[in-house]
């Protein structure tokens, strides 16, 4: 029968019936968790969604799906009439009936031949199994709803037990949903009258849809009142829907007579409808004690009346409406209705389709470029007519928000899809038997719509690693003394404007070395090179391709395809994804994703007097080479151009280069990776050079750019088939002038620029490793060494390769500011620096019998050591010892001759020197005091604020 | 017995038409952003009221010498796929009925012959038509 309905009809059925499915998960979740306790709201939530899809389906024809709706819609009854607590294994039985559900929407033609058998049995199981106990005379598992259909008005004495539920049900009901049902109600009248309305115009020719509509509308209405206990109403609409059904059999013509008894039984509900929501509860079952048979006749519709005698064949006429609300009823919700009063409406929503939506969004790109010429060509216009300024003013501001807003349409909370984790997790959590409390944080932040479809498949795959691999059986976390019940987290965030979603799990934890031993297993990586990472290294192995660690493989997860798929679907949302684990405490996994994929923040980058956009989550940093440190800074390892950064190796590529642009960064490059001997000395030639550092998975690499400019953020425009596989572009966009820029791909210049990261890696490995075996070697290997004294009895020895110039100087060379002493050294001035201010050393002698100054190499005006005895340079072999407890500025002690000598480490007594001398005043010597022992006039001394002694 | 419009243009003092049904419109968009390590017949992006075109140097498709743009080129912007056609200059628009159409002999200029459709005979020249789906064609080896 489907067949002859229209397939709108069918669709619109479809979507509204996935869209209950979804909201009523969470419900049917909260039932299991509050079982007997469970709220009325929640049950009935559940209950019309249910009822609505078995309404509709067994209308349109979909009998199985009714029938499936049906069981469930039983059980729901049960629990709402407090005959039965929900279970853990009835909410089983419930979601696979949500389940069979959706894969018969999905799928609606094939879904009267998918077998239900199962479902139906499990369904039917629960329900009698729990029925007959409970009430062991209920004979019948039909839902009292049905029992309110039937020809049969309520008696009076039958139907006292239901009002008290219902009743209660009502009472306890929020005003939120009370509203809603009744906006709702209203919205569907208004689409039943224009309906019925073509319906009188049509005439005998209606359409089935036109009449399939209004059945589906008015059985939805029938339920929802009747559940509500708004008997009245329901059985108005029961009367309405039989004439429906009648004219739908054809057994009866739609002849303008029984349609206009089915308009005005549309006012006659929409009225009832309004005093319900000023009343804001109207309950028809308080008014059985207090109506009289004249109440009665009174409010009953004609058209009620006009219905009845349209159905002959059935002989109640409904319960009547009471003329004024019940007093108990007002008293009871009086503190509410006041409240509800001031509620504003529900917000109302349409749907509309994306490519709209996507136009929409081209079109205000259009509109902001157009608006930014326009103001460069009124520009002179507008300044000669102040008028137009506002004008112009206005219309820019109206394009910002135009477009912004069109943004917010691309925008859904995370929530949507957070939402089916706890179904997720609370179904895993039953076939792994292990005890899982899930945290969601983050609802509300939004991101793209299609990121976050992207999204779904990665993040269920992580949740199920975490539950799966991750947490430990219940038993087992106990021994380790750790909650029986594992922690599930979920979270998103907005930082740095990207979107922050993170998956975190209490659990085992990765195991780098289990990671290792399989990635040596399948070939990933060698034994070798597997013995030079470090456990994050390590940890980063999950992400090759072909993992799985799970010693089975289960139904969950392990099957061998997992992590490397999740990241590579997340980069591709120009996201990135970052693993965390420590073992026996967790697991961190952290996602990041941009906003939205068609607008991007960027960095506008300078080649050759064009402009190229880089997208920022690729930007680590910006480096600038002064001209003078190019030579000293960039070198070349094998045929690629690196640059010392901080400790690191940074591959370098030049844009110009790799886009066969010429300019004079591409020369500079040219002539460094030559190493053409010209004449003139290369660093002559070069400027200063701007380096982006470009990051991509775990490698980084330097761009080499002409100019930097702003960060912009700018509308990404797909590239045509023409150009798409030019490995350095993602796109291109439009910038404010109207010209159109290129997007840059970082992974696609380091593709194309054959950038060895591998090699480079290993020679930075290798030349840390050297640094530090010279470093140890140097102290070990036989040296020079000055021998000198700070204080006469304590030796200290400094390599001659350390020192650049000793210098003897006289006390009256010591010219002293505040504090601190400095001496003249090559016009300029040179603090001294006293070992006993710096390493826990006696005293400086006061009255020296010389005085020399050590002035380390490379560090011409940092400072100069003072020294009050020059013993000896000797050449020995010595054998530094350091221990824990050497302090800072020492690279340890040895003796050399009979004497116990100290070896200073320059730098790192400069380095202290100046961290000190930031910090606080150094006490000095007093130098005027030895000056005072003969050998320096203390006139000679220079004294400038001298006011410390 | 159908009749046909043409888009007619010149390069290299050839004339050359296009089915009037395959252009969008005829502009002077040539502020051109080249994409590096395209094709060679790619000449590069423009602007088009907010939408990137791609710009083929139509000499170059069509196996000619690349084009120097003066100030009579155009592009001629192609319905499908947001392409552009840099031309020398732009004709009138021609009618022809679909039987005046003539296969193309055998040595036509040093044009690409895959690309050409058919000729024309006009009054004092000739019309060559070019097939707008191989011109749209992506020919991976032309680098």
């Amino acid at each position: 029968m489907n067949e002859i309905f229209d397939e709108n009809v069918v669709n619109e059925f479809l979507s509204e019936s996935l869209d209950h499915l979804e909201s009523i998960e969470p419900d049917f979740l909260a039932l299991e968790e509050q079982g007997a306790d469970a709220s009325p709201e929640t049950i009935n939530g559940i209950f019309r969604a249910i009822h609505s899809i078995k309404g509709s389906s067994g209308f349109l024809g979909f009998k199985s799906l009714s029938t499936i709706a049906h069981a469930m819609e039983n059980i729901l009854m049960k629990y709402r009439n407090k005959e039965m607590v929900p279970d853990h294994d009835a909410i089983d039985a419930l979601f696979e009936g949500i389940d069979i559900v959706r894969t018969m929407l999905n799928d609606i033609t094939a879904s009267n031949s998918l077998p239900i058998d199962f479902e139906l049995d499990k369904l039917n199981k629960i329900l009698n199994e729990d029925a007959e106990p409970a009430t062991p005379s209920e004979e019948n598992p039909l839902p009292q709803k049905e029992a309110a259909e039937p020809d049969m008005p309520p008696q009076k004495s039958t139907s006292s037990e239901k009002m008290t539920i219902s009743e209660k049900v009502s009472l306890t009901l929020e005003e939120e949903t009370l509203n809603e049902v009744v906006l709702e109600g209203q919205k569907s009248l208004e689409a039943i009258e224009m309906d019925l309305v073509s319906l009188k115009h049509e005439g005998t020719e209606v359409s089935h849809d036109s009449i399939a509509n209004i059945f589906r509308a008015i059985h939805t209405r029938k339920g929802v009142t009747s559940f509500f206990g708004f008997d009245e109403l329901a059985l108005l609409s029961f009367s309405l829907e039989d004439i429906i059904a009648d004219i739908k059999d054809g057994k009866k013509e739609a002849v303008p007579e029984s349609v206009d008894a089915l308009l005005s039984g549309i006012d006659e509900i929409r009225a009832m409808l309004k005093k319900i929501k000023s009343n804001q509860h109207e309950n028809l079952t308080h008014a059985n004690s207090a109506d009289t048979p004249d109440e009665k006749q009174l409010p009953v519709p004609h058209a009620s009346q006009a219905a009845t005698q349209e159905n002959a064949n059935k002989k109640s006429p409904p319960p009547p409406v009471p003329a004024q609300p019940q007093a108990s009823a007002t008293k009871s919700l009086q503190p509410s209705s006041g409240a509800a009063a001031a509620k504003p409406a529900m917000p109302e929503t349409i749907r509309v389709n994306v490519n709209l939506i996507d136009r929409l969004m081209n079109l205000a790109g259009e509109l902001v470029l157009g608006r930014n010429q326009l103001r460069q060509e009124l520009a002179e216009i507008v300044f000669k007519n102040p008028k137009l300024g506002t004008v112009m003013q206005n219309v820019d501001s109206v394009t910002s928000e135009i477009q912004e807003e069109i943004m917010q349409m691309r925008m859904q909370a995370v929530g949507t899809l957070f939402n089916k984790f706890p179904r997720v997790v609370r179904d895993l959590s039953r076939q792994l038997n292990k005890k899982v409390k899930l945290l969601i944080e983050g609802n509300e932040v939004e991101i793209d719509k299609t990121i976050l479809e992207g999204l779904s498949d990665p993040l269920t795959h992580l949740v199920r690693n975490s539950m799966d691999h991750g947490l430990e059986l219940p038993a087992d976390r106990l021994k380790i003394n750790k909650p029986e019940s594992g922690q599930v987290q979920i979270r998103a965030f907005h930082e740095g404007g990207q979107v922050n979603i993170m998956v975190l799990d209490d659990g085992n934890g990765i195991d780098p070395e289990k990671l290792v031993a399989k990635a040596i297993s399948i070939g990933a990586i060698t034994p070798e090179k597997a013995a030079n990472l470090n456990d994050s290294e390590k940890i980063n192995l999950i992400l090759l391709p072909g993992f799985s660690t799970a010693d089975k493989i289960t139904g969950v997860s392990g099957r061998g395809v997992g992590m490397d798929v999740v990241k590579t679907n997340i980069e591709k949302m120009g996201g990135n994804l970052e693993i965390e684990s420590m073992m026996g405490e967790g697991t961190y996994i952290r996602i990041r994703l941009p906003l939205t994929l068609a607008i991007i923040p960027s960095l506008i980058v300078g080649a050759s007097l064009r402009k190229y956009a880089i997208p920022q989550v690729n930007v680590q940093e910006l480096v600038r080479v002064k001209a003078m440190d190019v030579e000293s800074r960039i070198e070349k390892i094998g045929d690629s151009l690196v640059l010392r950064l901080r400790e690191r190796l940074l591959p370098l590529v030049s844009l110009s280069a790799i886009l066969d642009l010429q300019d004079s960064s591409r020369k500079v490059f040219s002539i460094l990776s030559n190493n053409d001997t010209d004449d003139e000395p290369v660093a002559k030639k070069i400027q200063d050079i701007n380096v982006v550092v470009l990051k991509m998975g775990g490698n980084s690499f330097g761009l080499i750019v002409d100019e930097l400019f702003d960060n912009e953020e700018i509308v990404v425009k797909p590239l045509s088939a023409h150009i798409s596989d030019t490995k350095c572009f993602s796109g291109a966009t439009i910038m404010g002038d109207g010209k159109v820029a290129m997007i840059l791909d970082a992974s696609g210049i380091a593709d194309f620029a054959k950038l060895k990261f591998t090699e480079i890696q290993t020679e930075e490995k290798r030349r840390l490793e050297e640094e530090a075996q010279m470093e140890s070697d140097a102290m070990n290997r036989r040296q020079s060494l000055l021998i000198f004294n700070n204080a006469y009895t304590e030796f200290f020895a400094l390599p001659l390769k350390y020192i650049s110039r000793l210098e003897k100087i006289e006390p009256t060379d010591i010219h002293r500011v505040g504090s601190r002493h400095y001496i003249n050294y090559r016009d300029q001035e040179l603090p001294l620096i006293y070992l006993e201010n710096v390493l826990p050393v006696s005293s400086f002698p006061k009255n020296p019998l010389e005085l020399y100054v050590i002035i380390p190499k490379n560090s011409d005006t940092l400072g100069g050591i003072m020294v009050s005895r020059i013993l000896d340079t000797v050449e020995t072999e010595v054998n530094v010892h350091k221990t824990d407890a050497t302090p800072k500025g020492l690279h340890g002690s040895s003796f050399v001759g009979d004497q116990l000598t100290l070896f200073l480490n320059p730098y790192e007594v400069l380095d202290l020197f100046e961290k000190q001398s930031l910090q606080s005043k150094l006490p000095m010597p007093d130098i005027a005091a030895m000056s005072q022992h003969g050998e320096v006039s203390p006139e000679k001394i220079i004294r400038m604020g001298d006011d410390e002694h | 017995m159908a009749l046909i419009q043409f888009v007619t243009f010149r390069i290299e003092n050839n004339l050359i038409g296009i089915n009037i049904l395959h252009v969008r419109e005829i502009n002077r968009v040539l502020d051109m952003t080249p994409v590096q390590h395209s094709p060679a017949y790619v000449r590069g992006l423009v602007n088009l009221r907010g939408q990137t075109v791609t710009v083929f140097d139509l000499g170059v498709r069509l196996n000619l010498p690349s084009r120097e743009i003066t100030i009579d080129s155009h592009n001629i912007i192609l319905k499908h796929d947001t392409v552009g056609l840099l031309v020398d200059s732009i004709g009138d628009v021609v009618d022809t009925h679909d039987e005046g159409i003539e296969p193309p002999p055998a040595n036509m200029g040093g044009i690409d012959e895959e690309l050409i459709e058919g000729v024309v005979k006009l009054e004092d020249e000739l019309l060559v038509i070019l097939s707008a789906e191989k011109i749209l064609a992506y020919k991976a080896n032309n680098q």
